[in-house]
């Protein structure tokens, strides 16, 4: 059978993209292979371990687990994003650093993925909401302590902020 | 089946991805493409299925593309929800924790292996969830409660079927292979009517229970006018305790009426379960009883 390919119109960290993909390429495929954005990282390709998380309209989502396709005409957002264009660091990834909140760092970009999207939809989460939403992120180097630290900073410096 | 490690989906046929503008035109190619053609909404079962290769569709059919699927709305009916409205969407929104207070309830307490985090949560959808019998454990019991019906579309028409019938003894679904589930209707219900979703999680890997109770007094809130107890996990199909709930029915609410009631359900649900499966499924109804009637009474409540 010869399958066509599709347009994929995506916005991806606020660029514009518009390519022809094969169907059955993954959403972690084409930010990966076509457009070089190896943050997101590819390890248990079941929807398992969170280190391919990336945001999508606000959403964290297992870029292993939903088609390109899936995300036409939507905006993604991968860790190349998170930092300001000056390269002035995301309070998240300033607190990961602050609270050596990683060890051999596969796991970070999903992590802070994972986070970022859980402070954007509840900017004051508590320890218990912290650990039930970052359940679906795993870290083999067991470092299950200092990120959760890190995050409860984030959150209780906007508190103080506002 | 081949091991995933590294393995995209490179390694599955190549399929065609469908994008309708309408259900007809989705219901004509499932009728055209029959077993080679899948549905893909939020895809968190699909994807998985695809990857192990327990499901190689030749062609997907992408239900997104087709307008007016997603919504939440009330009028004087009721409450409607689109079929493609993810889990995530009827949680947040005000209507539906309004109306319908206990499927926000059942949503949130998701099984956490189905969760997968935040991720199952934000793409699943409430049709894909109703697809399968075993993803549809934990949000039809809550449904079935409320009264709830689908709206399914095919090529002739369109029909509504009760949520407790949407799927028979064998798991197979009431419609058939080249319709669609586009919406659920929930019927408006009495202000008085105390509605509770209660979930017990088994350990050492025992299976999850979940329990939905609507329960409605007499004006003087002494006696039991109706109560549902429906079940879901003790058994594949989710179970309705349709004898049990006769026990208290039209009877002064009583504690020894509760606990007999809670026995006789479990019996009646539990199939051919063991002895501590029946016994936390007994002790999952009781307290759901017991919660019910208290947002029966509402603020005059005393606690059972």
């Amino acid at each position: 059978m010869d399958i066509a390919k599709k347009i994929l119109k995506v916005n991806v960290n606020g660029r514009p993209y518009e390519l022809l993909i094969k169907p059955k390429t993954t959403l972690l495929q084409f930010l990966r292979n076509d457009l070089g954005l190896t943050g997101a990282k590819q390890a248990c390709m079941d929807n398992s371990c969170g280190a391919c998380t990336v945001i999508v309209d606000k959403m964290a989502v297992k870029a292993c687990s939903v088609l390109a396709l899936q995300v036409n005409g939507r905006e993604v957002m991968t860790v190349e994003g998170l930092a300001s264009r000056d390269g002035k660091l995301h309070p998240l990834q300033q607190a990961f650093l602050d609270y050596h909140a990683f060890q051999c760092g596969f796991c970070t970009p999903g992590k802070l993925m994972s986070s970022k999207a859980m402070l954007d939809e509840n900017p004051h989460p508590n320890e218990e909401e912290i650990r039930r939403d970052m359940e679906g992120n795993l870290c083999r180097c067991t470092g299950y302590t200092q990120y959760i630290e890190a995050i409860k900073a984030v959150a209780q410096k906007k508190e103080v902020a506002k | 089946m081949q091991s995933s490690f590294f393995n995209d989906l490179d390694g599955i046929i190549e399929f065609e991805y469908l994008e309708p503008k309408t259900t007809k035109e989705a219901c004509a190619w499932l009728n055209q493409y029959q077993e080679n053609a899948k549905i893909i909404a939020g895809g968190t079962k699909l994807m998985a299925s695809m990857r192990q290769r327990k499901i190689t569709p030749r062609y997907l059919i992408n239900l997104k593309s087709i307008l007016n699927l997603e919504f939440i709305t009330a009028d004087e009916e009721g409450l409607r929800i689109g079929a493609l409205t993810t889990l995530y969407a009827i949680s947040q929104s005000s209507i539906a924790n309004d109306k319908a207070k206990i499927l926000v309830e059942a949503i949130q307490q998701r099984e956490p292996g189905v969760n997968q985090a935040r991720w199952a949560y934000y793409m699943a959808t409430m049709g894909g969830h109703l697809s399968h019998p075993a993803s549809s454990v934990d949000i039809a019991p809550p449904l079935i409660i409320l009264g709830a019906k689908a709206v399914v579309e095919g090529l002739k028409g369109w029909k509504t079927i009760p949520l407790e019938d949407l799927f028979d003894q064998n798991g197979e679904a009431a419609f058939q292979k080249d319709e669609v589930l586009t919406e659920i209707r929930i019927p408006k219900l009495s202000a008085d009517i105390g509605l509770v979703y209660m979930k017990s999680g088994g350990s050492s890997g025992a299976p999850t229970f979940n329990t939905a109770v609507s329960l409605q007094l007499d004006g003087k809130h002494v006696n039991v006018e109706e109560l549902r107890i429906v079940v879901g996990g003790v058994t594949p199909k989710i179970m309705e305790a349709r004898e049990a709930v006769g026990f208290m029915k039209d009877k002064p609410i009583d504690n020894d009426l509760i606990e007999e009631t809670a026995r006789a359900a479990a019996k009646e649900v539990g199939g051919r379960s063991d002895a501590e499966a029946e016994g936390r499924a007994q002790e999952l109804i009781e307290e759901a009883i017991r919660q019910a009637v208290d947002r029966a009474i509402g603020e005059f409540a005393l606690g059972y």
